[in-house]
């Protein structure tokens, strides 16, 4: 047991000494999955609000389609990606293989249908509401889709809280397109299994804490700001 | 003419509305009643202009309307004051709910400001201006929908539902802001309501909605005279022409009163009996008339009353004109109408 305890204060030195190496592994992991939360959000909320705005034929397949996309793991997502982008892939060339890139474009595909399917789920309900109560008040068809996206940004907040939240957890595409390189393309995940493999708990216990703290902190601070605007219904 | 729906039909599923021809005159009070799911909703989204109808043709204020012409209905729209069962509160302040409908339309924000808290006030919401939704009761959110569809100044006011889930007060304040609008600006409002005694005294015009197809309602048995306390909650009702009628009533009525009984509430009976029923007035049948689904009595009873009985009933107790009969009801069918 005590390996544990050691390991224990070990993260707690680690977290208060502001180790340079500790802190770039968190500051990579950060930036990695904002930059990838950022793209997949430009891409799929535009084709949320696509698909729910729209009436055309294939829209429920494609919706289902995220949908089971959503649970796909995060590892064949890297082997996909790996694939493509190995020497011998398509986009062997650009040699983008074991960089931030190439984990910036796994995590975007992970998270593509997330933020999809999240995002149709939570305006669909809002559609029929909204717009037909701004009709009633005397709206236009364009002043109905303006207090639509105004209604719909805490919802899509949200979804984008989920995302980022699932990519900075995740360790398969990050382990497999980024290669774990040290000072390179180390994130917390990739660090942590690697850590406990070597049996250096301090530094994956510390790790885990952070991961933990800002998955937490996004959260609460989502939730007091909704909080500020949230409706009776 | 206000409003003339000739054949319009909507269909859901098994469900049809069709109200025939329905003609709603200006300046009129119109109250839909009936249980849930009878298509009163659906009509008055028809009536609102918000739904296109399967067939037949809506007219508003002499005007056919044209559901392709998205400019025109729009402006057509725009002089209905529209409010949803499910109205929707936006996620802003209450001052910015309340406003949103006159933002929309362009008003001067000046002008907006002054419109809007006269009536947060007047709805007794006015501290509530500066709040978001968040921790607003039921009635509370009710008293803000209805602000936002009161404010605006239109010749026509629909409300669906508009005194769901509101206290004595808040009805209260609706049906003399309802009435004053009718009166002053010589408003066309139509709602819905659940609370017959409500209908009762907003609505001179009353409109039953069943299974899709609509009926008028006549109001039968209005009596105006005095009332005099007769025990808690109790009053006895009495003119020149009769002297005990009671009824129950939350408030202390004062003047003259105005009261309706609503002929379904009424049992005849050929001898004097004591039955819970408060009232049990002597009078004589004045005349018969069948109608396609009941028998229609006008008994003379001080006043005249009109009663409604099957046709086995007419048989049963021989009644023809001239004879004695009594008029039981209780005192709670007794609505009071002003």
């Amino acid at each position: 047991m005590d390996y544990i305890f050691d390991g224990i204060s070990e993260a707690i030195r680690l977290i208060a000494s502001g180790d340079p190496e500790f802190w770039s592994i968190v500051w990579l992991s950060v930036k990695l999955s904002s930059i990838s939360t950022l793209l997949a959000s430009l891409l799929g909320v535009p084709v949320a609000f696509f698909l729910v705005l729209r009436r055309f034929t294939g829209r429920d397949l494609l919706i289902t389609v995220s949908n089971s996309l959503m649970s796909v793991p995060t590892v064949v997502i890297g082997l996909f990606v790996y694939s493509i982008l190995s020497r011998r892939g398509p986009l062997g060339d650009l040699s983008l293989l074991f960089t931030q890139t190439a984990v910036v474009i796994g995590q975007t595909l992970l998270i593509l249908p997330v933020v999809i399917s999240l995002t149709v789920s939570s305006i669909r309900s809002l559609d029929k509401n909204v717009r037909e109560t701004a009709s009633s008040l005397g709206a236009s068809r364009k002043q109905q889709l303006v207090v639509f996206f105004k209604e719909a940004r805490f919802g899509v907040a949200a979804c984008l809280v989920t995302a980022f939240s699932r990519v900075f957890a995740e360790v398969g595409v990050s382990m497999m397109l980024g290669g774990n390189i040290r000072n390179y393309t180390r994130t917390i995940t990739t660090a942590i299994a690697l850590e406990t493999s070597k049996g250096e708990f301090g530094l994956s216990i510390a790790l885990g804490i952070v991961l933990l703290a800002v998955a937490f902190a996004i959260n609460f601070m989502f939730l007091k700001f909704t909080k500020l605007y949230r409706t009776t219904e | 003419m206000m409003f003339l729906l000739n054949d319009t039909k909507v269909s859901y599923g098994s469900f049809t509305l069709d109200p025939g021809r329905l003609e709603l005159e200006k300046g009129k009070i119109y109250c839909l009643t009936g249980p849930n799911g009878s298509g009163k909703s659906t009509l008055l989204k028809i009536v609102g202009l918000q739904l296109k109808p399967d067939t037949g043709t809506v007219l508003f204020d002499g005007e056919t309307i044209n559901w392709s012409d998205a400019d025109k209905l729009l402006k057509q729209r725009r002089k209905i004051s529209y409010m949803l069962q499910d109205s929707r509160l936006f996620r802003c302040s209450v001052f910015d709910n309340t406003a949103y409908a006159l933002k929309i339309r362009g008003e001067h924000p000046d002008e907006i400001r002054k419109k809007v808290n006269k009536m947060l006030e007047r709805l007794e919401i006015g501290n509530l201006a500066k709040r978001n939704l968040h921790g607003l009761s039921g009635g509370e959110s009710q008293r803000v929908r209805l602000a936002r569809n009161l404010v605006l100044d239109t010749p026509v006011y629909i409300l669906d539902e508009p005194s769901a889930g509101l206290d004595t007060r808040g009805r209260e304040l609706l049906s003399d802001i309802l009435t004053s609008y009718n009166r002053e600006k010589g408003s066309t409002i139509i709602f819905c309501s659940h609370h017959k005694e409500e209908a009762y005294r907003m609505a001179p015009e009353l409109i039953s909605v069943t299974d899709g197809h609509i009926a008028w309602i006549p109001r039968e048995n209005v009596l105006s005279g005095s009332a005099e306390k007769a025990g808690n909650k109790l009053y006895r009702f009495f003119n020149d022409k009769i002297d005990h009628l009671y009824f129950s009533y939350d408030h202390e009525p004062k003047g003259t009163v105005s009261i309706a009984i609503d002929p379904d509430e009424i049992i005849l009976s050929a001898s004097e009996v004591h039955t819970s029923a408060r009232n049990c007035l002597p009078g004589t049948v004045k005349s018969i008339t069948e109608t396609t689904s009941s028998i229609q009595l006008t008994v003379s009873a001080g006043e005249d009353f009109t009663v409604l009985i099957t046709k086995n009933s007419l048989e049963e107790m021989k009644l023809t004109k001239g004879s004695p009969v009594y008029l039981l009801f209780k005192a709670t069918a007794v609505k009071v109408v002003n």
